[in-house]
């Protein structure tokens, strides 16, 4: 009995591991510091938000108690939907890492230990990691909002508790409950397609499921807004917003402090006599539909924990057969168009083999694919905040700037993460297959790449918004309009995709103060593309001559950034030089903590 | 073809490969022999340019091949003794990226690679992707991808690693039929039968240190030895293996 409880132990601790040692991490990263910058990334935020947003709001704004308890509605809903969010994208990004796959069936299936044994494991350790993750998430605001929202009044220390205990339980089981929902959709996935159905689509509805959490956590300050108003006037519409399930639930878990406050009998000062009042009946009449929700929360999270365990324990009552080589069809028909396509964009061997090599490792590899889902996400957050207010014109001439902006804001947030996804090494101990191979020139490489980046990224992200341009401006105007995007992308990728390195094989990036640079980047986007999109208002209020100009102006950049990287190459600054002609694969990555050196002698 | 001079390799200041020199001749496949840690893949990845020795040079043609790695790799075919390829790949596009890397002519791979991957029997599993291959299925696609761009110089590191007792057969043919084409072959191993009946030569490298560099009839002569086995027993183990095996049995009954 002894034994089967080491056992168990040694399993979960090997199962907790492979949560931080997943693919997404580089097999190089020290544990100790990805935990730290995990703890840091979780908890900063809600410290932020607490302190430095909400404090003043509360602290010196909200004097009056009704006033404070319908304000606060709207940050309680925001951190129970910032910890849903966040939760929900955790289990989507760690999605191939939920269950037991064939690596456990190789290192654990000869062991003799009990297959169900190993199951329960498995299950304990993503336990403990979701509670970890949870407590880091949401333990510091569970403390500092329960008091700044009481800061005004004399609450006994027995409320205060009640508060900050019913704030931690209500923003961690909303937060237990999207990612059990997901957990829920991996396991029926599971159930209903098999493991070969799943297999087929689970990268799809990762990439899905990343994409659409992003977005709305992105938006989330925008959604979070005026929640009383919303949901006064969206009746019953409410009561499928999960967030505000959970919403009942605190407010039902913490209503008697807050009439309490209330009937302390404070002094109202004169100006807020009126809307203390109207607080008053707001939140009274709000009431009777909280401990409704607060029902719902909590058959909601009872039913779908229940069925989430129930089908996650059956799909991994044995462990998964190892993956078999099958006889497939040759595929010829997709073959021979692959085949047409290389032939007509990059018709010479080495860039053929950039372009490629881009394109499965960029679909097939799932580190690149969440860097990019991620990329997509932000840019669709900002495509929605852009495209507010905004209805269909039907004609060119009196489109937006704003609009026309859309394009290029949306094409560069997604090429930016294509640049990122593509310094991530797609295998790094593959990669002596490029040390082997290597002709010692990068350039021919990395204009496959390039190609690769325009054929697979580019081109269905502009033709995906030429469909919306289309019906907000018309067919003719959202073509000449996807022409110009298309010229202002070759650009951009022209710019972007510049690597010192050979793309996706090396194991380091060269280093880059992005923390320092990222807000002046993300502000001259917005400025740049607002400018090209009033220039191209410009362009296309008046005629094809205009449209011409612009048309040329771009092209000529596009030839004069081709040129200077030529004239790079011809000066030996290029990818010719003798350093790069020999592919570096063994960088050392920088260090993500920076080292002060305070105890160093000076 | 490819010479070795003096080749020392220290990590950490312990010597792991100590002043080693031999060469590969056109036609001729030579043995390398050693048992665990003694240096063998340390060298292969100097022959091949993975890494740098810490002093000594390998010369291709007469010329160090530091000098021009990548012309020197156009000559060179490298079977690894780990097969990491990458997994998302089929078998077909990891030669097809290969192939390209190497600058072959598209219709070339087009013809070539099927034909490869057929005869070495994984024809039918070529568009599978890689990570579900087994070990033997991936050292397959490692051959391919040595010979694809028919080398002048090629090194096996334990190259009948997952093979199956037919694919293992076929290898030892075709490292012959290479030799007979004019190839210079280095073929590092385990497994004394495959060295004894593939090499004409072997070199036996003992804690770093060349042991031995002759013909395989040579060495069973001098030594008075009749199988390489015996002969190898000799140069490189210091204690009675049928001890040891005893030994680590007793171990192993042990409670």
């Amino acid at each position: 009995m002894a034994a089967s409880r080491t056992a168990l132990r040694l399993l979960r601790r090997h199962f907790l591991r492979r949560f931080l040692d997943n693919d997404l991490i580089s097999p190089n990263a020290d544990r100790h510091e990805v935990l730290v910058l995990l703890t840091a990334a979780l908890a900063v935020p809600g410290l932020f938000i607490t302190v430095v947003l909400l404090g003043s709001k509360y602290v010196i704004g909200i004097p009056t108690p009704a006033l404070t308890s319908v304000a606060a509605l709207d940050d309680k809903f925001l951190y129970i939907t910032a910890s849903m969010l966040v939760m929900a994208l955790m289990a989507a990004v760690q999605w191939d890492a939920l269950g037991l796959d064939e690596r456990d069936t190789a290192i654990l299936g000869t062991l003799p230990v009990d297959t169900r044994a190993i199951g329960r494991a498995k299950l304990t350790a993503l336990v403990m990691f979701v509670a970890a993750f949870a407590v880091m998430l949401n333990g510091v605001p569970s403390v500092l909002f329960p008091l700044l929202t009481v800061s005004h009044f004399h609450v006994n220390i027995v409320a205060v508790v009640r508060m900050i205990v019913v704030h931690a339980a209500v923003t961690m089981g909303a937060g237990a409950y999207a990612f059990l929902t997901i957990l829920l959709l991996r396991e029926l996935l599971r159930v209903l397609l098999g493991p070969r159905g799943f297999g087929r689509v689970a990268a799809l509805v990762q990439a899905v499921l990343v994409i659409a959490l992003g977005t709305t956590l992105l938006l989330l300050p925008a959604l979070a807004s005026n929640v009383p108003a919303k949901w006064l006037r969206g009746g019953d519409v409410w009561h499928t917003v999960p967030p505000a399930w959970f919403l009942g639930l605190y407010e039902a878990g913490t209503g008697q402090v807050t009439l309490t406050i209330r009937g302390l009998g404070l002094r109202i000062p004169a100006g807020l006599v009126v809307p203390e009042r109207q607080a008053v009946l707001l939140y009274d009449s709000l009431l009777p539909r909280f401990s409704e929700l607060a029902r719902v929360a909590t058959i909601m999270l009872c039913a779908t924990a229940c069925a989430a365990l129930v089908l996650y324990m059956w799909n991994n009552r044995r462990l998964p057969l190892p993956r078999v080589a099958q006889a497939r069809p040759s595929g010829q028909a997709r073959k021979r168009v692959a085949r047409l396509i290389a032939g007509a964009l990059v018709p010479s061997p080495v860039p053929r083999a950039g372009f490629f090599f881009t394109v499965q490792t960029l679909t097939r590899s799932a580190p690149h694919r969440i860097s990019i889902a991620g990329a997509c996400a932000v840019a669709i957050a900002a495509a929605i905040l852009l495209m507010h207010g905004i209805r269909a014109i039907g004609s060119a001439a009196a489109a937006p700037a704003r609009l026309l902006a859309l394009q290029t804001v949306v094409t560069v947030i997604v090429l930016a993460g294509v640049r990122q996804a593509l310094a991530i090494p797609a295998e790094l101990r593959a990669n002596w297959t490029f040390s082997m191979a290597w002709n010692g020139d990068m350039d021919p490489f990395v204009a496959g790449v390039k190609r690769a980046v325009i054929a697979a990224v580019v081109l269905p992200l502009l033709a995906a918004m030429a469909s919306l341009h289309a019906y907000m401006l018309g067919a003719r105007a959202a073509v000449e309009h996807a022409a110009v995007g298309a010229l202002i992308s070759l650009i951009v990728v022209e710019w972007l995709v510049r690597p010192d390195k050979l793309p996706l094989t090396c194991s380091a990036r060269p280093p880059g103060n992005l923390k320092a640079l990222g807000p002046i980047y993300v502000m001259l986007l917005f400025v740049v593309a607002y400018n090209v999109g009033r220039l191209e208002q410009w362009a296309l209020r008046d005629g094809m001559v205009r449209l011409a100009m612009l048309v040329g102006g771009l092209i000529l950049t596009y030839a004069g950034s081709r040129l200077s990287h030529l004239r790079r190459r011809l000066s030996g600054a290029g990818s010719r030089s003798p350093l790069l002609a020999r592919v570096e694969l063994d960088d050392l990555p920088d260090t993500p903590t920076q080292r002060l050196g305070l105890s160093e002698p000076v | 073809m490819l010479e070795a001079h003096h080749l020392v390799k220290r990590f950490y200041g312990t010597a792991v490969v100590d002043d080693v020199s031999f060469a590969l001749r056109a036609g001729e496949i030579t043995g390398y022999l050693g048992p665990n840690g003694s240096g063998k893949t340390t060298t292969v990845r100097m022959l091949t340019g993975l890494i740098d020795p810490t002093s000594g040079s390998v010369t291709f043609r007469g010329t160090p091949i530091g000098d021009n790695l990548v012309e020197f790799r156009r000559h060179l075919g490298y079977v690894p003794e780990e097969p990491h390829l990458y997994p998302f790949l089929s078998g077909r596009e990891y030669l097809e990226l290969v192939g390209r890397l190497r600058e072959l002519p598209e219709r070339l791979l087009r013809d070539k690679i099927p034909a490869m991957l057929g005869s070495l029997g994984i024809g039918d599993a070529a568009e599978q992707s890689i990570s579900a291959y087994s070990k033997g299925m991936k050292q397959k696609v490692l051959i391919c991808a040595a010979l694809l761009h028919d080398p002048d110089v090629v090194i096996f590191d334990e190259p009948e690693s997952g093979l199956d007792v037919a694919t293992a057969l076929v290898l030892r043919h075709l490292v012959r039929a290479l030799a007979a084409r004019g190839k210079a072959i280095l073929y590092s191993s385990h497994i004394l039968e495959s060295v004894e009946k593939v090499c004409e030569k072997v070199i036996v490298l003992h804690r770093g240190r060349v042991a031995a560099d002759a013909s395989v009839q040579h060495l069973r002569t001098v030594m008075a030895r009749g199988s390489l086995e015996e002969v190898f027993s000799e140069l490189v183990l210091n204690e009675d293996p049928e001890r040891t095996a005893a030994d680590l049995a007793a171990l192993v009954s042990a409670r």
